[in-house]
């Protein structure tokens, strides 16, 4: 009679299962179980089993498994914890010195490690806090003209477009780059974060209010309603959490708007280049005479409808772009767009850096486990007596090898408790760094996926440095047990294990050390361009007096009397004004062309335009090269002047003087001729990385006019004192316009490199760490090599070798791996640079210096590393050796 | 550590001070599931309360099919098993409330 099929499940399911538990419990089980399974199945009681019978013995047979890691959990707590591990703590007490050392480096790889990953968790790895995160999309304006530039900003009108046409989306929104208003009313006037979008941009985003309402679709109209959503920050701070608030009415700018919703706690403004997340929210006026194609200052994004790819949606909205570009020639001519995933956007900048240090921590934390293995071996040599009479007394190689390893884990769990403090410190310092921006500062902390990695990097590192040295030990062990010399040396396979240990650890650290290296310069070559504007001496405040009190000519006169009560300050010098300041952030590419010049539809070039106080130039240090600077008599009666940057100058009158000549100014608010008057140098706006785009001024008191402006001041002394007096004058002209965004020109500088100077100085210290890490182990191994060789020097010496002679014997011997890691460490580093390039101001992944400088420096390090282990065998007199 | 012995355990001490000895027999009388009963005849064992022997070979070849593994009560297990029922026996007495009324309990 045939079995049935389920009885034979029964047994494979017993012969699997059995075979999962412990080695010397395996073949009890397979067999008890096997025995229990025929008792039921076989002979009369058997044959007539149902199929219901069957299926409930093969559910019981499966059941073994409780079983298999019920004798799991005992073999454990029997000998792993109980005694491997009591039996490691007391090693580790036993052997202090070693212990702390090894204690305190398993620490610093696992710490920085751990704290450089609860940033990669909280930036790259946490999801956006939205729903559905992975369908939101950033759409990006792409045009030829601006080139470097990619700021990627559309405009309204076309927004309302792609809106209106585009059928892959649930919702399509657009915002601005936020700005600050000016809330009055109440308690004292204050200049809150100010985001202007369209109802599209919180159903993208999803976002949820806890009172009111989110605008509606019906509100995206030319002339807008006044009304306005309030973050919950904000809604808590400045009207204490007022149930009422909605249908109620604020002040912005001196104008009523009605709060109509509260966002949920928790919306976030997905832009990580805002300084502050918006606290007031407005609607976008979509009204194509206002704002023009041609004003490209919004940002849009969109979440993409159930089934549609993100390459669907982008070949659609390319399609409606290219229409557009035939519709509207001279405002889209050469305009599409760029779609991506929202997540990729708004890690884009600090992804790469992250991943590099990430990289390199794992890099240290390997070191360290080299070294340590390499520490091991040699502690294992000393220990051979007691691993031999261990298997004598019976212990198979497993079980010494496992004790070894348990000894290892406990190392490195002890580290990791360590690494754990150091992550901890090194990630609220990582948390406050102004490099991380507003949106993710808050999501980066030791948390439960933190403690999760640490413990999880403990283990692998502990396996790391435990499983060489164990099995190597272990085999000596055996070695010994078979009646081999007693004497502690090892053989030849152990020392190539080393050499070729301390080849992986300098390998590593000259790739670090390139990378660093890169930084390093390039690092100094950005803090030494000059910004084209002193730095020393100039503090900057930002003011803005509300439109709808002043009108132009009232503003001027304003802005004039203030700079005169400036003035008169003690320790003022001399104060200008602009309305964007060269590294804050703004910008404007506006139309324009030079009078004279045939320039095709469409093709029009655009500037950055500013418009500056006459004493501006001065305050700043920007030199005039040719022609005049702005004075008082450029007013608004006087013919419209302009002075143009070198950039400018260069770009459009390559051989000609400039001076005299007119260019159109040609934005959306403007249309006409002016002067060039003089030519400045070029001032690096947009970053000390970035080259100079043609630029000019226009003198404050013609049009177009600001309220918003950045008043500059230089300043003898300490700028300390300074600012509670331009605050008390302010209040003394006007007392509803706020004084906000304090800072010296040296601040700013130091803000603008804030990225360049973090990574740089993170990948430095860990280059440095690495360089030491590596010196220290190979000259560990070196040193043991040549205590192991001591008689064979003795002897040579005897015969006749002078200490020289010996000496470079063994340097040549202990630069052996050393070279070999440098050369490996060279070619890696070829190609890990590649990497770096986004990060490199001025020099070439490929750079000569640093590809030269670092191995060089690792070199001698190595040097000195197999020298001094060399020097001490040679001090030993022969006889004491020999005797 | 020692644990606290639960229902299941004495379920299982009783089934084989009753008889009971084989892993397959328990779990049928017990009605435990056998993921419950193979670890706890393991713990008692480990524990003293029980020991497991091998049957005869000999006799299973006579019989035609494996040998079989069985359990046995060691003092160790009776001491425990008469200590619990004394227990129980003890809570069966238990005066009734007067506010409830006492159920009739199964001899």
């Amino acid at each position: 009679m045939t079995e049935p099929i389920l009885i034979r499940l029964c047994r494979h399911a017993i012969a699997a299962l059995s075979s999962l538990a412990p080695a010397w419990r395996a073949d009890d089980v397979r067999r008890e179980w096997l025995a229990e399974l025929h008792a039921r199945t076989a002979g009369a009681a058997g044959s007539g089993l149902g199929r219901v019978a069957q299926l409930r013995l093969l559910a019981r047979c499966c059941g073994a498994i409780f079983f298999v890691v019920w004798s799991w959990k005992h073999e454990w707590s029997l000998d792993m914890s109980t005694v491997d591990v009591r039996y490691g703590l007391r090693m580790l007490v036993r052997r202090p010195a070693f212990s702390i050392i090894a204690i305190a480096t398993l620490a610093l790889g696992i710490g920085a490690t751990t704290a450089i990953f609860s940033a990669v968790h909280g930036v790259l790895l946490t999801p956006l806090p939205y729903p559905r995160p992975d369908r939101l999309v950033k759409i990006s304006g792409v045009d030829a003209r601006q080139g470097n530039l990619a700021l990627g900003n559309l405009s309204v009108p076309d927004v309302v477009d792609y809106t209106r046409l585009a059928t892959s989306f649930e919702a399509l929104g657009a915002h601005n780059l936020g700005s600050f208003v000016t809330v009055t009313g109440g308690a004292e006037a204050e200049r809150a974060p100010y985001l202007l979008v369209t109802s599209g941009y919180f159903r993208a985003l999803a976002a949820q209010t806890s009172l009111g309402r989110l605008f509606v679709a019906e509100e995206d109209r030319p002339t807008p309603p006044d009304v306005v959503v309030i973050s919950d920050g904000f809604w808590k701070r400045r009207f204490g959490g007022d149930p009422q608030i909605v249908g109620k009415s604020i002040l912005l700018g001196g104008q009523p708007s009605t709060v109509i919703g509260v966002l949920a706690p928790g919306f976030v403004h997905p832009d990580p280049s805002l300084d502050a997340q918006p606290d007031v929210f407005a609607l976008l006026d979509p009204d194509p005479e206002m704002s023009g194609r041609g004003g490209r200052y919004v940002r849009a994004l969109a979440r993409l409808s159930d089934g549609v790819s993100l390459q669907a949606a982008e070949a659609e909205l390319k399609g409606i772009a290219a229409s557009l570009e035939k519709e509207y020639v001279k405002s889209n001519t050469g305009r599409s767009i760029a779609m991506r995933p929202l997540a990729r956007e708004v890690t884009g900048d600090v992804r790469t850096p992250l991943v590099v240090l990430q990289a390199a921590t794992c890099a240290i934390l390997l070191i360290v486990c080299v070294n340590l293995a390499n520490l091991l071996l040699a502690a294992g040599s000393t220990r051979a007596g007691e691993l031999t009479v261990r298997r004598a007394l019976g212990a198979t190689r497993t079980r010494v090898m496992r004790q070894l390893l348990t000894e290892s884990l406990v190392l490195a769990t002890v580290g990791g408790i360590g690494g754990l403090a150091v992550a901890w410190w090194g990630t609220s310092a990582l948390s406050t760094l102004t490099a991380i921006s507003a949106l993710h500062r808050g999501r980066i902390a030791v948390d439960a996926t933190v403690l999760l990695f640490a413990l999880g990097i403990s283990v692998i590192a502990g396996l790391i440095f435990g499983v060489i040295p164990a099995a190597q030990i272990a085999r000596g062990a055996d070695g010994a047990l078979a009646g081999a010399t007693t004497r502690h040396t090892d053989g030849r396979g152990a020392r190539r294990l080393r050499a070729s240990l301390v080849t992986v650890e300098v390998a590593l650290s000259v790739a670090l050390l390139i990378g660093a290296g890169l930084l390093i310069r390039s690092f100094w070559y950005l803090t030494h361009v000059d910004p084209g504007f002193r730095t020393n001496q100039v503090l900057s405040v930002r003011i803005a007096v509300p439109s709808t009190r002043y009108d132009d000519p009232q503003r001027q006169v304003f802005f004039d009397r203030l700079y005169s009560r400036i003035r008169t300050l003690a320790g003022v010098q001399s104060v200008g004004a602009v309305n964007i300041l060269p590294l804050s952030g703004g910008y404007s590419c506006d139309g324009f062309h030079v009078l004279g010049q045939v320039v095709e539809t469409g093709q029009e070039p655009c500037a950055e335009v500013r418009s500056a106080s006459p004493s501006y130039f001065e305050t700043m240090g920007i030199d005039l090269v040719d022609g005049r600077l702005f004075t008082e008599r450029d007013d608004a009666a006087a013919p419209r002047v302009v002075v143009v940057n070198q950039a400018l100058a260069r770009q459009f009158f390559s051989n000609e003087n400039p001076v005299g000549r007119r260019i159109v100014y040609s934005s959306r608010r403007q249309n006409d001729a002016r002067e060039i008057i003089g030519v400045v140098r070029d001032v690096r706006h947009f970053g000390l990385d970035r080259e100079p785009m043609p630029e000019f001024y226009t003198p404050q008191a013609q049009p177009p006019g600001y309220g918003g402006i950045f008043v500059v001041i230089r300043y003898d002394g300490d700028p300390a004192p300074l600012v509670p007096s331009l605050r008390h004058e302010l209040r003394a002209l006007e007392p509803d316009v706020p004084l906000y965004g304090v800072r010296t020109l040296a601040e700013l500088i130091d803000q603008s490199v804030a990225d360049a100077k973090v990574r740089t100085q993170l990948l430095g210290l860990f280059a440095a760490l690495a360089l030491v890490l590596a010196t220290l182990g190979s000259y560990g191994v070196i040193s043991v090599a040549v205590s192991q060789r001591t008689r064979e020097m003795g002897i040579r010496m005897a015969l006749g070798a002078d200490a020289s002679h010996v000496v470079r014997l063994i340097v040549r011997q202990g630069m052996l791996p050393v070279l070999a890691g440098t050369v490996i460490g060279l070619a890696g580093a070829v190609v890990l640079v590649r990497a770096l390039e986004g990060m490199l101001f001025n020099v070439r992944p490929a750079d000569p210096v640093t590809f030269t400088l670092a191995p060089l420096v690792i070199i001698a390090s190595g040097v000195l590393a197999a020298w001094l282990p060399a020097r001490r065998a040679c001090r030993v007199p022969a006889a004491d050796v020999l005797r | 550590m020692p644990r606290r012995p639960g229902m299941a355990t004495f379920a299982i001490l009783k089934a084989i001070d009753t008889g009971y000895r084989h892993g397959f027999d328990i779990i049928d009388v017990t009605g435990l599931p056998g993921g419950t009963v193979y670890p706890a005849l393991g713990r008692l064992e480990t524990e003293g309360l029980l020991q497991s022997q091998w049957e005869d070979p000999r006799i299973a070849q006579q019989e035609g099919r494996p040998p079989r593994r069985y359990y046995e009560m060691r003092p160790a297990g009776k001491r425990a098993l008469d200590e619990w029922v004394r227990q129980l026996r003890q809570l069966e007495q238990l005066p009734a409330s007067s506010r409830l009324k006492a159920r009739p309990g199964k001899a």
